[in-house]
């Protein structure tokens, strides 16, 4: 086997690890703000890391050019949407989540 | 077993499962959601199975679009579902389980998923493919060239092709032993007698064979698809536009302007949309994309636009007049190229005929055109749609 | 096992098409129906795109080679139905928009969109005029 596909099989794992930590983020924090936090920052993470693994395997310059332009795209929109959900969550008048409130859950 | 399926059951699956979320969850808002969801998953399916302009058009169309619409909708409408009586329908589930045990009995015959041997994959398919694109064989459907070939040289519509037609029919059983042809490709058009497609130009064979399918096999499929959609527009035009005098009436509230952020990275995106849109109605032919999947594209950075900025805003850069013609002009477009060939002697859509010297490009140019047309009225259709069920409900009701 | 793998996804076109189904007849809430006419016919795509798929095959798009030809690689997915259901896609888009725009008029003249209270007050207007 070729280092590369060694070195892409690490990202892709690392990638799909952060992924499910996301995910079982999403399902396990007590309120909005906080899985919107765990699925944001992972999923950034998760995809700059699976798009950089695929860059190894990548047949020739243009799909190389496209997968980075992919990732830098996300790097930017992904958190832009995060922060237009939280901040319509917040004019929404949702009240983040403090210790006090863990007997509501 | 097909390596397909290994993926693919686990996407049906969630799919499945996010089809009866969206029936039984009772929240509208949350429907809308899901929807997107599904058809998110539905693209991944559609990846899996190799169909890639499906999966983008379903993921531009389904995930994006739809979604806005669905919301524009609810703002007009009641947000939740009103509670039924009952939590399960008999008569339909009594319906429903019998329609769908008759369907799966009939299954039974279809053949194996991935069964290269189908019916499909060969009743007619090899006409279709030897009129769009090279290397095919009239038996055994799409292959490779053979390891040697040599593609003959250019020719003029008129000339005779440079093999006669007794040598193209002796090569033909050990063409087709090889596995590829381009003998085939000759003979299919002797009896239409108007011109021949040198197998060896760029594109007499565009190389993404769904867009030579959309747009020459089945040109006249896609001219009334994109009459569809245009009179989709058109009726949303009836149905719901109001004579608009408070067009100077500021939107404040509706819009999101004091949102810095997002103001700033709609700014910066915007442009990299419209590009983006081009590309792929422009790229429609090396790769996957075309005209509905570039036009949705395009539409999104306008909607994206009024949805940051107010709908004031986009009419001051393109009037609802604008696009009304628009729409129109995307049509007539696609159909004036057909005419465009029947005043240059072709049939109607015949686009080889539009470069006399090399009907490959003029199989281009005619695909590239009307991928624009496509494109056009996809857009502005769209965008039609969205201002339209964007409409103030207030005053509109008032009405 | 492998004679069912091979017909497992046109039960999920079955199931999917009957979901849809279920949701247009038992659910009165218009909006509703629309979106599960529309997981109708996004079971019918999901039968003509598992028609489409040939063992090995992979994505029917043609690679350029250096000369300007163009080249197969190798056995390629019938790109027929992919052009079908990517024309069907566009349209039920805008299928979707056109019942939107009805439902919201029908919102503006009953101020409902549960069919049931619909036909009630159409009953009670005396006279089954479906305006």
């Amino acid at each position: 086997m070729e280092w590369t596909h060694t070195v892409t099989a690490v990202f892709l794992a690392l990638g799909c690890l952060f992924s499910l930590a996301g995910s079982v983020g999403l399902l396990r924090f007590p309120d909005f703000y906080s899985r919107l936090h765990a699925a944001g920052k992972t999923d950034s993470l998760a995809q700059m890391l699976i798009l950089g693994g695929l860059l190894f395997v990548s047949p020739d310059w243009g799909v190389s050019a496209r997968l980075a332009i992919i990732a830098l795209i996300l790097f930017f929109t992904a958190p832009t949407a995060t922060h237009a959900i939280t901040k319509a969550a917040r004019l929404d008048g949702l009240e983040p989540w403090t210790k006090e409130d863990s007997r509501r859950e | 077993m097909n390596e397909v399926l290994l993926v693919d059951s686990v996407l049906l699956f969630l799919v499945t499962v996010c089809a009866v979320a969206i029936i039984e969850v009772r929240s509208l808002y949350a429907v809308a959601m899901l929807t997107s969801v599904y058809s998110l998953l539905m693209a991944l399916v559609w990846t899996n199975m190799h169909s890639m302009d499906v999966a983008f058009t379903e993921a531009a169309v389904g995930g994006g679009i739809s979604t806005i619409l669905l919301i524009g909708t609810l703002v007009h409408t009641r947000r939740d579902e009103k509670p039924a009586k009952k939590r399960v329908h008999v008569p339909a589930l009594l319906v429903t389980l019998l329609t769908g045990g008759a369907l799966i009995y009939g299954t039974f015959d279809m053949p194996r998923f991935g069964d290269p041997e189908a019916t499909i994959h060969h009743y007619r398919v090899p006409e279709m493919m030897s009129q769009t694109v090279a290397f095919v064989s009239e038996r055994e459907g799409k292959q490779a060239p053979p390891e040697g070939y040599e593609p003959p040289p250019r020719m003029v519509p008129t000339a005779a092709p440079p093999h006669g037609h007794d040598a193209a029919h002796g090569d033909e059983a050990e063409h087709a032993a090889e596995g590829a042809d381009h003998g085939a490709e000759g003979e299919h058009h002797e009896d239409g007698g108007h011109h021949k497609h040198p197998a060896d130009d760029f594109n007499g064979h565009v190389p993404n064979s769904v867009t030579s399918l959309l747009a020459a096999y089945r040109g006249f499929d896609t001219m009334f698809e994109t009459t569809v959609i245009f009179t989709a527009g058109m009726a949303l035009i009836l149905l719901l536009r109001r004579p608009r005098e408070e067009e100077s009436t500021p939107q404040e509230g509706a819009t999101l302007r004091g949102q810095v952020i997002l103001r700033v990275m709609t700014k910066i995106f915007i442009p990299f949309i419209l590009v983006f849109g081009f590309y792929v109605i422009t790229h429609g032919e090396i790769g996957p994309g075309g005209g509905f999947q570039g036009g949705v594209i395009l539409a999104t950075a306008f909607i994206l636009y009024a949805l940051i900025y107010g709908r004031n805003a986009l009419y001051r850069i393109i009037s609802p007049k604008t696009l009304d013609v628009l729409a129109a002009v995307g049509v007539l477009l696609y159909a004036g190229v057909g005419v465009a060939c029947l005043a240059l002697g072709g049939k109607f859509l015949d686009y080889a005929v539009l470069d006399k010297v090399s009907p490959g490009d003029g199989e281009a140019l005619g695909m590239t055109l009307v991928e624009y047309g496509v494109g056009i009225t996809v857009c502005t259709v769209m965008i039609i749609i969205f201002n339209q069920l964007a409409e103030e409900p207030a005053k509109a009701k008032a009405s | 096992m492998s004679e069912l793998l091979g017909i497992y996804n046109y039960w999920i076109y079955v199931v999917l098409m009957m979901i849809g189904f279920y949701g247009v007849i038992a659910k009165k809430n218009l909006i509703k129906q629309a979106i599960a006419l529309g997981l109708f016919q996004t079971g019918i795509f999901l039968f003509y795109i598992s028609m489409a798929v040939v063992d090995g095959g992979t994505a029917p798009i043609w690679t350029t080679i250096g000369d300007g030809s163009i080249k197969a690689l190798g056995p390629y997915d019938n790109p027929l139905p992919h052009v079908l259901i990517l024309t069907a896609i566009v349209v039920s888009v805008s299928v979707l928009a056109v019942a939107l725009a009805i439902i919201i008029n029908i919102k503006w003249k009953y101020g409902t969109i549960e069919y049931d209270e619909i036909a009630a007050m159409d009953r009670a207007s005396g006279g089954g005029d479906d305006d």
